[in-house]
C-alpha cells in the first residue's frame, strides 16, 4: 500500500473511531444501564427523524381525513381547551370519531392502562414488572373482560342489545389512528422504545374493571382480623364499630342518626382463624405491600384520596326554578388526567350528550345530555370478601368440608429482555389464589402451613356496566335512567340524578353480595369451614333509594348510605368520616336567602372550611387558656390570636391551618400509637372516632399513655401534642414568628407524569384545603413538607335552566403530550378555582367560530364515489376544454394575445430594459475578471474534464 | 458522503460532509421547534438526565456535534473513495504507459 493511501485509510479509522465512539454512545441503553429505568437508547430518542422531533404538539388546526366504511361525514371542532365536539349523523360514524380523538390526545396513557391491566408491563419494562403482572393477571381483570365481551357478542346474535357495532367502530377509530401514526407518537413511546399495537374491545373493556379495581379493591377485611387479633374484642368494637359516628345518611328516607356516640353493634360472630391462618395473612399482606402497583393503592387508600362528591338541589331550592347538580370525584392526581372531556352530538339518532370519559372508553362516565345528568361517588359497599383454605396438594384445597380441584389459567408472560415467564393462575370456588406465587418477603419463621388465600370480588365476574352508561346516553327521565343502572355493577357508586323536567334522585347502586349466616363481611372467612358464603345479592329494588326529597337536595361525600331504619341487608364496611358531607349539608341547609345558584355551587365545590377544626379547635384552645407556659410565652400567645380569630377555613397563607394539622396529626399519634404498638397491631383509626372520644369520652383509656406510670386524660394529651407542635414549627419554619408558619408551606399540590418523570411532571403548588374539607387533597406532613397526589379529578356543575351555563374542569388538560398547550392549561383553572363552560350546542352551525381551534372532518371514502369522482372531474375538464377550443376561434382570441406581446414589447423598448440588464452583466463580469474566478472557474472546468476523460 | 465525493481532498470532504448534516440537522430541528415545539420535549427529556429542566439547550448541541461528527465521517468516506480510486486510477494509467514505453 503507498504512503498516501496508509494517510487516507488511518484518517478514516481516526474519524470512524470517533464516530463509531459517540454512535455507541447513543445507540445503546445508557441510561438504563446506569440507572435500572427502562429507557430506550438515546439515538431512538433525541437523533432527527426520530423521538422527540417526531412528536406532534397541536393537533392540525384543519385536517380531513377520507376513511372507508364510514356511513356520513362526522365534524371534530376542538374547542378553545382542546375539547372535541363530535357531530355527525350515524351513531357508528360518531364512535369511529370518538376513538380516533381519544387516541390522538391520550394514547400513550390508554397504553399503559391495558399494559397493567392485562399484565403486560414487563414486555415493556423489563423483569422488574413481572410481580406486578402476574398479580394482575390472577386478578382476573383481563380475564373477565373476555369473558364478559363473549356474553356481550351473545347478546347481540341473540337482538337482546344493540351496543357490539358501535363499540367495535370506537375501536377501529383507535387502530386508525395507530396504524396512520406509528412515527408521530407520544414521546413516552420513544422513552420506552416500543410502539403501539392494535387495540381490541377487550382492552376497552378492561378499563371498567380497572375502575372497579381501583375503588372497590382493597385489603381491610385482612388488616381488620390484624387488628381484631391484636386489640382484642372490647379495643377493637371501640375503635372501628360498625356505625361510625356522626354520620349523615346519602339516603335521608331511613332515619337519621342521633350526634350522640351511637349503640355500638357488635359483631355477629368473631373471628377465630388459626395461627396458620394468621401468620399467612401477614405474610401475604407484607408481600403483597411490595409489589409496586398494590403499595401505590394502599396508600393512596391510606391517605383517603378516594373519595368524592355530589349533589342535585331541586327547583325550589335552587335560584333558577330548575335542578342544579354537582359532582366531584376525588381520585389520584396525575398528569395526564385520568378524565377526558368529550361531547358527541347527532340529529338522528337524537343524541346530545357531554361528559367525562375514561380514553380508552367510548361511553360518558359522569355527565348530562338533554334531559338528565348524573354523578357519581363511591359507596364503599362491601362488595370483597377474603377466604382462607387449607391445602391438600397444589391441585387441591378444601371448601366446606370437601376436596376440591383448583380450576387453572395459564398464562405465557413476555419480558424484555429476557424469555417468557410461564404463570399458572389457580382459582378456588371464590376466586384466584392469591398468595402462593409472590416472592417471599417475610421471615420463615411465620410458618402459614399451605394455607391459601383467595378473594370474592363482584368485579370478577361478568358485568354489563358499558350498557349502563351507553343508555344513559339516550336516557329522557328517571325512570329510564332507573333502568339504564340496573346493568350496574362494580363499582358500586352513589349515583346522583337531576333531570329538565325537575326530578332529583340518588341511588347508591351496584352489585351488593348477601351473605349465609347473616355474616356481614367484615372479616376473612374460613372457606374450607364453609364460612361466609354468598347467597345471592340485593335487588336493585332494594338497595336506599331517594327521589326528590322534602329537603329539596341530595348529597353524597362517601358518607353512610342509609339510616338506621334500613334494616333488612348489611352494605357498608367501613365508610369516609363523614366531614365533607356534614359540611355539604350545612352549607345547602344554610344558605343565605333560602336559594342556591350555580355560583352558590362553585363556592361549596371550592370550599375549604375545615368542619374537623371546627370540632377540635375549641378543644385546644381551651388547654391554651389554661396557660401556665414558663417557656415560649411569646410565641404561645401568637398561636392563641391565630387560632382564637380562625374561622377554620385551611387557607394557604394563614398560620392557624398549619398549626391545627400539626397538632391533630400529633393528637391521633399519641392517644393510639402506645397501645398500637404495644399489641402489634396495624395502626388505622378514622378522625371522627377521636372526635367522638374527645368530645364525649375526656377519661377514655385510649388516652392513656401505657408507657408513663401516670394515667393521662384528653387535656394532657392535647397539651403534650400542642407543646411537641410548637417545637416541631419552630424547627422547621426557622422561626418563632408564628405569621411565617403558612399551611401552603407545608401542603402542597403535585401533579405526577404517569412515569413519574419530575420534569413531565407539574408542581409542587401550594393548596389550600385538607383532606376532610370539601375541596380535598391529602398530605403527610410527618416529614415536613407533604405533596397532595389526589383530590378533585374533575368538576362539574350542570344548570338545567341552562344547559349553555354548565361548568367544568379537570386538573390537567385535553391532551397527553407535554409539548401542547392543552397538556395543563386546565390545571391552572383548577389551581385557580376556576371553570370552563361546556359549549352543549346541539346543532354544529350553532356553535361558535370564535370558540373552534381546530376542525377534523372524516369524509366516507368509498373506491366507487372516489373513482366516479375521478371520471367527473376528467369529464368536466374535457369539456372545458372543447368549449374553451370552440371559444377561442369563435373570438379570434390568438390575434389579441399577441396584440397584447406588442405592447409587452414596446414597453420593454421604451424603459430600455435591456440595456440596463447588460449593464448590471457588464459590472458582474469586471467583478469576476478581478477577482480571478475565471481562472478558477476553468481551472475547475479542466480537472473535472480530465477526470471525466480519464474514466 | 455525497459531500465529500465532490473532494478530492480529503480535509475538505470532511469540512464539507460536517457542515451538510449539521446545517440540514439544524434546519429540521429549528422547523421541529418551531412546528411542533419539540424544544418542550427535548427540554423535558434533558431533565430526566439533569434533574432539571432548562438543559435542553445541552442536547441541542449534543445533537448537532453528532451530527457534525457524522457529516465528517460520511464526508471523509466520500473523499477518502475518490481519493482512493483515484490512486488506483493513476495506478492504472502509469502501468500502461510504462507498458507502451516498452
Amino acid at each position: 500500500m503507498k504512503k498516501q493511501e496508509k494517510v487516507i485509510v488511518k484518517k478514516l479509522i481516526i474519524v470512524g473511531f470517533i464516530t463509531g465512539l459517540t454512535f455507541s454512545v447513543f445507540s445503546l441503553p445508557i441510561i438504563e444501564m446506569l440507572t435500572g429505568s427502562p429507557v430506550a437508547p438515546l439515538g431512538n430518542i433525541l437523533f432527527p427523524g426520530n423521538g422527540v422531533w417526531n412528536v406532534p404538539g397541536e393537533v392540525p388546526e384543519h385536517e380531513t381525513l377520507y376513511i372507508e366504511d364510514l356511513n356520513d361525514e362526522v365534524t371534530v371542532y376542538r374547542d378553545v381547551w382542546g375539547i372535541p365536539h363530535i357531530y355527525g349523523n350515524d351513531e357508528e360514524d360518531l364512535m369511529f370519531a370518538a376513538g380516533y380523538v381519544h387516541a390522538q390526545d391520550r394514547l400513550f396513557q390508554m397504553e399503559m392502562v391495558r399494559r397493567l391491566v392485562r399484565g403486560r408491563l414487563s414486555e415493556i419494562a423489563g423483569e422488574e414488572y413481572i410481580e406486578s403482572d402476574k398479580y394482575n393477571l390472577a386478578l382476573g381483570m383481563e380475564y373477565w373482560s373476555k369473558k364478559t365481551l363473549l356474553m356481550l357478542e351473545e347478546k347481540e346474535e341473540r337482538g337482546e342489545i344493540d351496543l357490539l357495532e358501535p363499540f367495535e367502530r370506537y375501536v377501529d377509530g383507535i387502530n386508525y389512528y395507530i396504524d396512520t401514526h406509528q412515527n408521530e407518537l407520544p414521546i413516552e413511546f420513544a422513552i420506552l422504545g416500543f410502539k403501539p399495537t392494535e387495540w381490541t374491545m377487550t382492552d376497552s373493556l378492561c378499563f371498567a374493571k380497572y375502575m372497579g379495581y381501583m375503588l372497590t379493591w382493597d385489603y381491610d377485611d385482612l388488616y381488620r382480623l390484624i387488628n381484631f387479633e391484636a386489640l382484642g374484642s372490647e379495643r377493637y368494637n371501640d375503635l372501628y364499630s360498625q356505625y361510625a359516628p356522626y354520620q349523615i345518611p346519602i339516603c335521608p328516607n331511613y332515619g337519621s342518626y342521633n350526634d350522640s356516640v351511637m349503640a355500638l353493634t357488635h359483631l355477629e360472630s368473631e373471628p377465630q382463624p388459626s395461627s396458620s391462618a394468621l401468620n399467612a395473612i401477614s405474610r401475604f399482606l407484607t408481600n403483597v405491600e411490595n409489589i409496586e402497583s398494590e403499595k401505590q393503592l394502599i396508600n393512596i387508600k391510606k391517605q383517603n384520596i378516594l373519595g368524592s362528591n355530589n349533589w342535585v338541589v331541586d327547583g325550589v331550592l335552587s335560584d333558577t326554578g330548575k335542578p342544579i347538580l354537582c359532582n366531584d370525584m376525588h381520585l389520584a392526581w396525575g398528569l395526564p388526567g385520568i378524565w377526558y372531556e368529550s361531547h358527541i352530538s347527532a340529529q338522528d339518532p337524537d343524541l346530545n350528550v357531554y361528559g367525562f370519559t375514561l380514553p380508552g372508553v367510548p361511553l360518558v362516565i359522569v355527565g348530562h345530555n338533554e334531559h338528565i345528568a348524573w354523578g357519581f361517588t363511591n359507596t364503599n359497599y362491601d362488595v370483597l370478601d377474603w377466604y382462607y383454605y387449607n391445602e391438600i396438594d397444589s391441585n387441591h384445597y378444601i371448601h366446606n368440608g370437601k376436596v376440591k380441584e383448583y380450576k387453572t389459567r395459564d398464562y405465557k408472560i413476555r419480558v424484555k429482555g429476557k424469555d417468557p415467564v410461564e404463570f399458572k393462575v389457580k382459582e378456588t370456588v371464590h376466586g384466584p389464589v392469591l398468595n402462593d406465587f409472590l416472592d417471599d418477603a417475610v421471615p420463615d419463621s411465620l410458618d402459614y402451613e399451605n394455607i391459601v388465600i383467595a378473594p370474592q370480588w363482584t368485579a370478577n365476574d361478568i358485568t354489563y356496566e358499558a350498557l349502563a352508561f351507553y343508555e344513559f346516553f339516550f336516557a329522557k327521565n328517571r325512570a329510564e335512567f332507573n333502568e339504564s343502572s340496573r346493568w350496574f355493577v362494580n363499582p358500586a357508586q352513589n349515583m346522583i340524578y337531576g333531570d329538565i323536567h325537575g326530578n332529583i334522585g340518588i341511588r347508591p347502586t351496584g352489585l351488593v353480595p348477601i351473605r349465609d349466616g347473616n355474616e356481614n363481611g367484615t372479616f376473612p372467612y374460613d372457606g374450607s369451614s364453609g364460612e361466609g358464603e354468598w347467597i345471592g345479592y340485593i335487588p336493585f329494588e332494594e338497595l336506599p333509594h331517594t327521589e326528590n326529597p322534602d329537603q329539596h337536595y341530595l348529597a353524597s361525600a362517601n358518607q353512610i348510605v342509609a339510616g338506621p331504619n334500613y334494616k333488612k341487608y348489611f352494605l357498608q364496611h367501613p365508610y369516609a368520616a363523614g366531614y365533607r358531607a356534614r359540611r355539604i349539608n350545612e352549607l345547602l341547609n344554610n344558605s343565605e336567602d333560602g336559594t342556591v345558584s350555580v355560583e352558590t355551587m362553585k363556592e361549596i365545590q371550592l370550599d375549604i372550611r375545615s368542619t374537623p377544626a371546627e370540632y377540635f379547635t375549641p378543644y385546644l384552645i381551651n388547654v391554651i387558656e389554661k396557660g401556665g407556659f414558663s417557656e415560649k410565652a411569646s410565641v404561645i400567645n401568637q398561636i392563641y390570636s391565630h387560632l382564637k380569630s380562625w374561622q377554620f377555613d385551611m387557607d394557604k397563607d394563614k398560620a392557624a391551618p398549619t398549626i391545627y394539622r400539626k397538632w391533630r396529626d400529633l393528637y391521633m399519634e399519641y392517644t393510639f400509637e402506645d397501645e398500637f404498638d404495644a399489641l402489634d397491631a396495624y395502626q388505622y383509626v378514622q378522625l371522627n372516632v377521636l372526635e367522638k372520644l374527645t368530645r364525649e369520652d375526656p377519661n377514655s383509656t385510649w388516652f392513656d399513655d401505657i408507657y408513663t406510670p401516670i394515667v393521662e386524660k384528653r387535656d394532657d394529651i392535647i397539651l403534650r401534642a400542642f407543646l411537641d407542635t410548637v417545637d416541631w414549627l419552630e424547627d422547621f419554619y426557622d422561626s418563632d414568628d408564628v405569621d411565617d408558619w403558612e399551611w401552603g408551606d407545608l401542603h402542597k399540590g403535585y401533579f405526577e407524569h404517569l412515569l413519574e418523570i419530575e420534569t413531565f411532571s407539574k408542581g409542587p403548588y401550594e393548596l389550600d384545603g385538607e383532606g376532610y374539607t370539601v375541596n380535598p387533597s391529602w398530605v403527610d406532613i410527618s416529614d415536613g413538607e407533604g405533596r397532595a397526589g389526589g383530590g378533585a379529578s374533575e368538576r362539574m356543575i350542570i344548570d338545567f335552566s341552562d344547559l349553555q351555563n354548565c361548568l367544568s374542569v379537570i386538573p390537567s388538560g385535553q391532551r397527553g403530550y407535554s409539548n401542547s398547550k392543552h397538556y395543563d392549561d386546565q390545571l391552572e383553572l383548577f389551581l385557580d378555582g376556576e371553570y370552563h363552560p361546556q359549549y352543549f350546542y346541539d346543532d354544529i352551525e350553532d356553535f361558535p367560530e370564535s370558540k373552534i381551534e381546530s376542525q377534523l372532518h372524516f369524509i366516507p371514502a368509498e373506491k366507487v364515489i372516489v373513482w366516479i369522482a375521478f371520471t367527473t372531474i376528467f369529464l368536466i375538464i374535457g369539456i372545458i376544454s372543447l368549449i374553451e377550443i370552440r371559444w377561442i376561434r369563435k373570438y379570434d382570441i390568438i390575434p389579441k394575445i399577441e396584440e397584447k406581446r406588442n405592447l409587452l414589447v414596446q414597453w420593454i423598448k421604451k424603459n430600455e430594459l435591456i440595456s440596463k440588464i447588460k449593464e448590471k452583466r457588464n459590472v458582474l463580469i469586471q467583478w469576476i475578471k478581478k477577482n480571478g474566478r475565471i481562472s478558477k472557474i476553468k481551472e475547475w472546468n479542466h480537472s473535472l474534464v480530465q477526470w471525466i476523460k480519464k474514466r | 458522503m455525497v459531500a465529500g465525493i465532490f473532494n478530492k481532498k480529503m480535509k475538505r470532504g470532511i469540512y464539507s460532509g460536517a457542515l451538510g448534516v449539521t446545517l440540514v440537522w439544524l434546519i429540521y430541528m429549528t422547523l421541529a421547534i418551531l412546528t411542533r415545539n419539540a424544544y418542550a420535549n427535548l427540554d423535558q427529556f434533558a431533565g430526566l438526565i439533569f434533574g432539571e429542566l432548562g438543559y435542553g439547550w445541552i442536547l441541542f448541541i449534543m445533537i448537532l456535534l453528532f451530527g457534525t461528527l457524522f457529516g465528517a465521517l460520511g464526508g471523509a468516506i466520500g473523499s477518502g473513495l475518490v481519493i482512493f480510486i483515484d490512486l488506483k486510477q493513476m495506478d492504472r494509467v502509469d502501468n500502461a504507459q510504462t507498458r507502451e514505453e516498452r
